[in-house]
C-alpha cells in the first residue's frame, strides 16, 4: 500500500472520535429527570429538608469547582475560601450599598470576582505544588484581614442584611402567592432554585470544560507540563483560565450561601475550614480527579453532619480518622475505588477512536 | 528612630519563635517534601506534654519538656513509622488529607482530655526579666532565649547534617530516595528517624510557646502558618534560611503592628507574599528541585 | 565445581501491565566480568534492577552464592554484598565529591582493599575536586564518582549500568582502564554496556539480550560478529 516514500494514498478519515458510552445517554435522562423532581420539590416539602438540600447543592458546586482546579488542572488549593468570602461580601455590597436585586447580585460577583482572580493568579502562580497551596492560603488570609477593614462591610464583627434586601428579591412575591409562604419561606425557595442550578450547572460545566479541547490540554499539562508545551499549549494561559473561571464561580457560590445565611463576617466567610477543608474532605473522599467523585463526596458527608454533628468533638475525630482511613486504604476516593474495580464512568471523559 | 529600632528588635526576637516552629517543618520538608498541615498541633501537643509533666510531677516546666522530648521522639518516630510513611509518594494530596485528619484528631483529643481552656507554662520572675540595652530599651529575657535557642537548634541540626554519617543519609535520601537504597539506607526508618528529631525540636518550640503566651488546643493552625511562611521564604532544605524567614515575618510584624495594631498579621503576610514575587523559590534554595 | 557467586533462574519483571524479562537464565562465577549487551528496551537495565532489588522478583529466581535473594530489598541486597553503579550515574546532589564517595559505605562498612585511600588512587581526577559539588563534574568525572561510590561498600558483585552512556570514546576509555584494577580484588562484574566493543574487550563472557530473552551466550573470542548482530537485532 505505502510507496516508496512510506506515504499512505489519500483516504478519507475511517474513524471518529466518541465520548459518549451507552449507560451514559441513558444517565443523561436520568440526571434531567432529576434536576426536574429537584426543582418541583418546594411545592411538598418542608422547609428543614429545602435548607438541607441547599446546604447540599452548594457543598456540591465548590467541590466540583475545587475538582476541576485541582483534581484536573493540578492547581491543589487550599485558598478558594478567598473567593467563597469575596462573593459573599460583593452580594452585600451590591444589594446593600447599590440596592442590586440579590439574584443580578449573585451573578454580577462571579462577573466581578474575575477582576480579583487576575491578578490574585499572578501572585500566587509563582509557587509550585506544595507551595502554591501554602501560597493559596496565605492569599486566602489576606483577603481576609482586608475586608475585616472595611467598616462599611461591618468590620470584623460582620454585618447582616437588611429585611429591605431579603424582601425584595425578584420574584418573592409570587413565590409566596404560589406556595403560599412567608418572606423567608419564599427566599429559601428562591435561594433553593440558585443553588439546584448552580449544582445541576457545575458539573455539566466541568464535563464540558473536559471535553473540549480546552480539556484536552489540562490533560495533557496533567501529564507533563513540559512535553505538553513543547506540543504547543500554552501551560500558563491554560491554568490562568481555569483559575479565574473557577473563582468566578466559586464568588457566585460564596453569594449564594451569604444570601441564604443573610449574616457575613470575616471570620465565617474566609473560613478555610468551612470552605476548603470540608470541600477537600468531600473530593477527595468521593474521588478526586472524577466528576462523580464529589457528588458521592458530599452524600457521604452531608449524612455525616446530619447524624453525628451531635457528637461534638467525637464527630471531628471520626471525621479526621476517615480521611486518614480513606487515603491509606481508597487513595482514589469512594467512587475512585469502584471505577476502577468495575471500569464505570457516568460522565464518561475518555476519547475512543470508532471506526465509521 | 530609637522606638522603631526597638520595635525591629522586638521583630527579631519574634522571629526566632516562628523559626523554632519552623525549624521541625523544614526539616521534614526538606526531606521527605512532606507538607504536615499537622505541625502546628503536634507542637500544641508538646505544650500540653510539658504541662502535664510539669503539674503531674510538680516539676518546673523546664525539666518537664526535658523529660517531653524523648516522648515526642517516639511519638514522631511511630507517626512516621506507622502512619506517614503509607502516604508518601508524587501525589500531594493523600499526605495533604492525611495530616489534616491527623490535626482534627490532635485537636479535638486535646480539647476533650484537657478542655478549651487557656493554658500556661510558668517558670516564675524570668517571664518579665527584661535586660536594658540603654537610651530605653530593654528586651526580655525569655525572648532572647527563644532567638538563642533557635540559633542553637538550627546550628546542631547543621552539625547532624553536614557533619555525620546519620546527616548524610538524610541528605542523600532526600535527594534521591531510589538510589539512597541502593546505598543501603532503608529510606523509611530515615523518615521516621526525622520525623523524631523533628518532634524533639517541636518540643522545645512548645516550651517557649507556653512560656511566652497562653495556649489552647485550637492555636495550632495559626502558628502554622507563620511557620510555612518561614520555610518558604528561606528555601527549600536551609535552616538558616528558615530562621532569617522566620526573622522577615517577626520584623515585618511587629513593624506593621507599630504602624497599625490590627495590621500586625496582614503585614507579615504581605511581607510574604512580596518575597514569594521576587524570590519564588526562597532566599536560600538548593541548586536542584 | 563452586558455586556461582550470582544466579539467574527464570527471571521475569514486570512494569505494570508491561513485561520486561521472559524469564532469563545467567550464571556469574566468582571473579568474572559479564557483559550483557543488547538493543534499547531489551530489557538489560531491568535485569540489573531485579538482582540489585530495585525491581521485585520471585526469590528463587536471584540466588547470591546460592541463597535466594530476589524477594529483597535495594537495601539489603547492598548489604549483603551486591553494588550497582545505576544508569545516569545518579550522584546525589547535596553532596560533595567525598561526601557521596562516603555514602557509599553507610550501608555496608566492611574492610577491603576499598577506602577513600584506595579510590582516590584509582581516580586521582576525584581526588582533585574531592569538596566539590558533585553537580560540577564532568560526566567522565561523575562516573567515576559513582563507580568509587560502589566501591566503598567493598562489594563482592559490581553491577554496572551502561557506564559509557553519554560519555566521549576517550573518557569511556579512561574510565574502563580502571576495570583491571576492581577484577584483581576478585570482585565479579557485571556490566550493561551499549558500546559492544568496550564490552567485549573486557568481559569473560557475554551475554546478549533481545526483547526480553536471552538470544546469545558465550566467550568474546568465540562469538562471531554475524552471529553477535543477528542475536542482537533478531534478523
Amino acid at each position: 500500500m505505502a510507496d516508496g516514500d512510506g506515504h499512505e494514498p489519500e483516504q478519507p478519515m475511517p474513524y471518529r472520535i466518541e465520548t459518549r458510552t451507552r449507560a451514559s445517554r441513558v444517565l443523561a435522562l436520568a440526571g434531567i429527570v432529576l434536576v426536574l423532581v429537584l426543582a418541583a420539590l418546594p411545592a411538598f416539602a418542608g422547609r428543614g429538608l429545602i435548607q438541607d438540600l441547599i446546604f447540599v447543592f452548594y457543598m456540591m458546586a465548590l467541590a466540583q469547582c475545587w475538582n476541576l482546579l485541582a483534581g484536573y488542572a493540578g492547581l491543589v488549593s487550599v485558598g478558594q475560601q478567598a473567593f467563597v468570602g469575596l462573593g459573599g461580601y460583593l452580594l452585600f455590597a451590591l444589594t446593600i450599598g447599590a440596592g442590586v436585586d440579590p439574584i443580578a447580585a449573585t451573578v454580577l460577583s462571579g462577573v466581578i470576582a474575575v477582576g480579583f482572580a487576575i491578578p490574585t493568579a499572578f501572585v500566587v502562580f509563582r509557587l509550585r505544588g506544595p507551595y502554591f497551596a501554602i501560597g493559596s492560603w496565605v492569599v486566602a488570609e489576606v483577603y481576609r484581614l482586608v475586608f475585616a477593614q472595611f467598616r462599611q462591610l461591618g468590620g470584623g464583627t460582620g454585618t447582616s442584611l437588611p429585611p429591605s434586601v431579603t424582601n425584595e428579591v425578584f420574584g418573592i412575591e409570587w413565590v409566596k402567592a404560589v406556595f403560599e409562604v412567608r418572606a423567608p419561606a419564599a427566599r429559601d425557595i428562591i435561594t433553593y432554585w440558585i443553588a439546584l442550578a448552580l449544582a445541576a450547572g457545575a458539573p455539566l460545566l466541568v464535563y464540558l470544560v473536559l471535553r473540549s479541547r480546552y480539556g484536552l490540554a489540562l490533560f495533557a499539562i496533567r501529564d507533563s507540563e513540559a512535553t505538553a508545551e513543547s506540543a504547543g499549549v500554552d501551560s500558563f494561559r491554560t491554568k490562568l483560565g481555569v483559575y479565574v473561571l473557577v473563582a468566578a464561580a466559586t464568588a457566585m457560590i460564596g453569594a449564594l450561601i451569604y444570601l441564604q445565611k443573610a449574616r457575613i463576617s470575616p471570620d465565617a466567610a474566609f473560613s478555610v475550614l468551612d470552605w476548603s477543608a470540608y470541600v477537600i474532605f468531600i473530593v477527595v473522599i468521593g474521588g478526586v480527579g472524577t466528576i462523580e467523585g464529589p457528588i458521592v463526596g458530599v452524600i457521604v458527608f452531608y449524612a455525616l453532619q446530619r447524624y453525628l454533628a451531635d457528637f461534638g468533638t467525637w464527630y471531628l475525630i471520626f471525621l479526621g480518622a476517615l480521611a486518614i482511613v480513606t487515603m491509606l486504604f481508597a487513595p482514589k476516593g469512594i467512587w475512585g475505588y469502584f471505577a476502577e474495580r468495575y471500569h464505570i464512568a457516568l460522565f464518561p471523559l475518555r476519547r475512543r477512536l470508532m471506526r465509521r | 528612630m530609637l522606638d522603631w529600632l526597638g520595635t525591629i528588635i522586638k521583630g527579631v526576637l519574634l522571629g526566632g519563635l516562628y523559626a523554632l516552629f519552623a525549624a521541625g517543618l523544614s526539616l521534614i520538608f526538606g526531606i521527605m517534601r512532606l507538607v504536615n498541615l499537622a505541625h502546628g498541633d503536634l507542637i500544641v501537643l508538646a505544650a500540653f506534654a510539658i504541662l502535664a509533666l510539669a503539674s503531674w510531677f510538680g516539676i518546673d516546666p523546664l525539666f518537664a519538656a526535658l523529660f517531653a522530648m524523648p516522648a515526642m521522639f517516639a511519638v514522631g518516630f511511630a507517626l512516621q513509622h506507622f502512619l506517614l510513611n503509607r502516604t508518601l509518594g508524587r501525589d500531594l494530596l493523600p499526605p495533604l488529607l492525611v495530616t489534616f485528619g491527623l490535626s482534627i484528631i490532635i485537636q479535638n483529643g486535646l480539647l476533650e482530655a484537657f478542655t478549651a481552656d487557656s493554658r500556661r507554662l510558668r517558670l516564675g520572675a524570668v517571664e518579665t526579666a527584661s535586660i536594658p540595652l540603654g537610651g530605653g530599651l530593654a528586651i526580655g529575657v525569655i525572648p532572647l532565649l527563644t532567638l538563642v535557642s533557635a540559633i542553637a537548634v538550627i546550628l546542631l541540626l547543621n552539625l547532624l547534617f553536614y557533619r555525620t554519617a546519620l546527616g548524610r543519609a538524610f541528605r542523600a535520601t532526600s535527594d534521591d530516595p531510589e538510589i539512597a537504597q541502593l546505598m543501603g539506607i532503608d529510606h523509611h526508618r530515615i523518615y521516621a528517624t526525622a520525623m523524631a528529631v523533628a518532634m524533639v525540636v517541636a518540643t522545645i518550640a512548645a516550651l517557649y510557646l507556653g512560656v511566652s503566651a497562653n495556649f489552647d488546643p485550637t492555636i495550632g493552625p495559626a502558628r502554622l502558618i507563620y511557620a510555612f511562611e518561614a520555610v518558604i521564604i528561606g528555601g527549600l532544605g536551609s535552616l538558616w534560611g528558615t530562621l532569617a524567614g522566620g526573622i522577615i515575618i517577626g520584623v515585618a510584624q511587629t513593624v506593621g503592628a507599630k504602624i497599625n495594631p490590627e495590621w500586625q498579621i496582614l503585614a507579615g503576610h504581605i511581607a510574604f507574599l512580596a518575597l514569594v514575587l521576587l524570590r519564588p523559590r526562597g532566599l536560600f534554595p538548593r541548586t536542584e528541585d | 565445581m563452586t558455586i556461582p557467586v550470582l544466579e539467574t533462574r527464570g527471571l521475569t519483571a514486570r512494569y505494570g501491565d508491561f513485561q520486561a524479562l521472559y524469564g532469563i537464565d545467567t550464571v556469574i562465577a566468582p571473579g568474572e566480568t559479564i557483559a550483557i549487551i543488547g538493543a534499547n528496551g531489551a530489557g538489560k537495565s531491568s535485569y540489573l534492577k531485579a538482582i540489585a532489588g530495585l525491581v521485585k522478583a520471585e526469590p528463587g529466581s536471584v540466588l547470591f552464592e546460592g541463597r535466594p535473594i530476589g524477594a529483597l530489598g535495594a537495601a539489603n541486597v547492598l548489604k549483603l554484598g551486591i553494588a550497582m553503579v545505576p544508569e545516569g550515574r545518579r550522584l546525589f546532589a547535596s553532596l560533595t565529591v567525598e561526601e557521596n564517595l562516603l555514602i557509599g559505605n553507610y550501608g555496608r562498612n566492611v574492610g577491603g582493599a576499598w577506602s577513600l585511600d584506595s579510590i582516590y588512587a584509582l581516580f586521582p581526577a576525584l581526588k582533585a575536586r574531592r569538596v566539590a559539588p558533585s553537580q560540577t563534574l564532568s560526566g567522565g568525572e561523575q562516573q567515576m564518582a559513582a563507580i568509587g561510590r560502589a566501591l566503598m561498600s567493598n562489594p563482592r558483585v559490581l553491577l554496572c549500568d551502561e557506564i559509557s552512556l553519554g560519555l566521549a570514546p576517550i573518557v569511556i576509555r579512561s574510565v574502563y582502564d580502571a576495570m583491571p584494577r576492581i577484577r584483581q580484588n576478585g570482585t565479579s562484574i557485571v556490566l550493561v554496556e551499549q558500546d559492544i566493543a568496550q564490552a567485549m574487550k573486557v568481559a569473560d563472557r557475554v551475554y546478549c539480550f533481545q526483547e526480553g530473552r536471552v538470544s546469545l551466550a558465550g566467550r568474546p573470542a568465540e562469538l562471531t560478529r554475524e552471529q553477535v548482530h543477528l542475536a542482537y537485532f533478531g534478523r
